[in-house]
């Protein structure tokens, strides 16, 4: 047990939490084990739930399109994050999916036993209400933000544009306007005539090292998060072509 | 790879940090990437068409 308290310990939602108040809620956690790739839980499912990563990752997505098994990453969650307050709080089926993307170990704590917890210990119930107002709130303005910067970027899709590189100096534009602190921002295009790819557009808010400049080419093919400070987005030659 | 855009913090971010940009980057990369094919797929059918003389030139709009 003193285990299962330690884990619940360094969670946001039990932070105000005593010992033995965890101590009593542990018992109400049963702990579940997913290997990367592993479903949580499906879109649509119905579930009452509510869980807490202990370890590894998971992430939530909404399909896009059933057929082809795309989906739209909503979050990505880590250690101490929590997920299906919706279903437990709403009483409404999982609006979305979840999937480990590395080996997790869950703690899930279904919705009488929570509601019974907070009846018994409302003063815990309360800390728990606010840390999940909180954290929805947080999740709220980021999806706002999110929204806002699309909003832009379909006006920027709206314009005529008379190249690829005019096109990357207006995204980037538009991009830096809606990160908070301080980027660089660079755009690259294939040369057509060797394998090399030309700098067409650059937005520099502070003295870099050089090191996003030196992208190596297999590198490229990999979008994502290089170190802790660079992201790659990478833009694939795709095949035909759909009418903007 | 028609191209690629590099984002870099002047700070460290924290996973969580990185975790809450990647939806956003995943996102605006999937609407960028469409857009350069697209840009790109029309400038080779015009500059096809123009070497096969289907088009003058002077018409030609990018």
């Amino acid at each position: 047990m003193k285990n299962e308290v330690k884990k619940l310990k360094g969670i946001g939602i039990f932070k105000n939490f005593s010992e033995s108040m965890l101590e009593e809620f542990a018992e109400f956690f049963s702990q579940t084990e997913y290997s990367s790739k592993d479903i949580v839980f499906k879109e649509e499912e119905s579930g009452d739930t509510l869980l807490v990563v202990i370890d590894g990752e998971i992430i939530i997505e909404k399909c896009l399109d059933k057929a082809k098994g795309e989906f739209k990453t909503l979050a990505i969650l880590g250690k101490g994050d929590f997920f299906g307050e919706m279903a437990v709080l709403g009483g409404q089926t999982r609006f979305a999916q979840a999937r480990a993307v590395k080996d997790s170990v869950l703690y899930a704590i279904n919705r009488p036993e929570l509601i019974n917890f907070i009846k018994k210990h409302p003063d815990a119930g309360v800390n728990v209400f606010t840390e999940i107002t909180r954290i929805t709130l947080d999740r709220l303005q980021h999806t706002s933000n999110e929204l806002t910067m699309l909003f832009d970027m379909s006006k920027l899709l709206m314009k005529e544009h008379k190249s690829a590189p005019v096109f990357i100096t207006q995204t980037i534009e538009e991009i830096s306007k809606h990160l908070k602190g301080s980027w660089n921002i660079n755009g690259y295009i294939k040369n057509r005539f060797d394998e090399s790819y030309d700098l067409v557009a650059s937005r520099e808010n502070f003295m870099g090292d050089m090191a996003d400049k030196n992208v190596k080419s297999d590198r490229v093919r990999r979008k994502g998060w290089m170190d802790n400070r660079t992201y790659l987005m990478a833009f694939p030659r795709k095949r035909g072509c759909s009418a903007i | 790879m028609f191209g690629y855009i590099t984002l870099t913090s002047a700070k460290e971010l924290s996973e969580n940090e990185k975790n809450n940009l990647t939806t956003i980057f995943d996102t605006v990369s999937f609407i960028v990437g469409s857009m350069v094919a697209n840009i790109n797929y029309w400038t080779d059918a015009i500059l096809s068409a123009i070497d096969k003389g289907l088009i003058d030139p002077k018409d030609a709009k990018p």
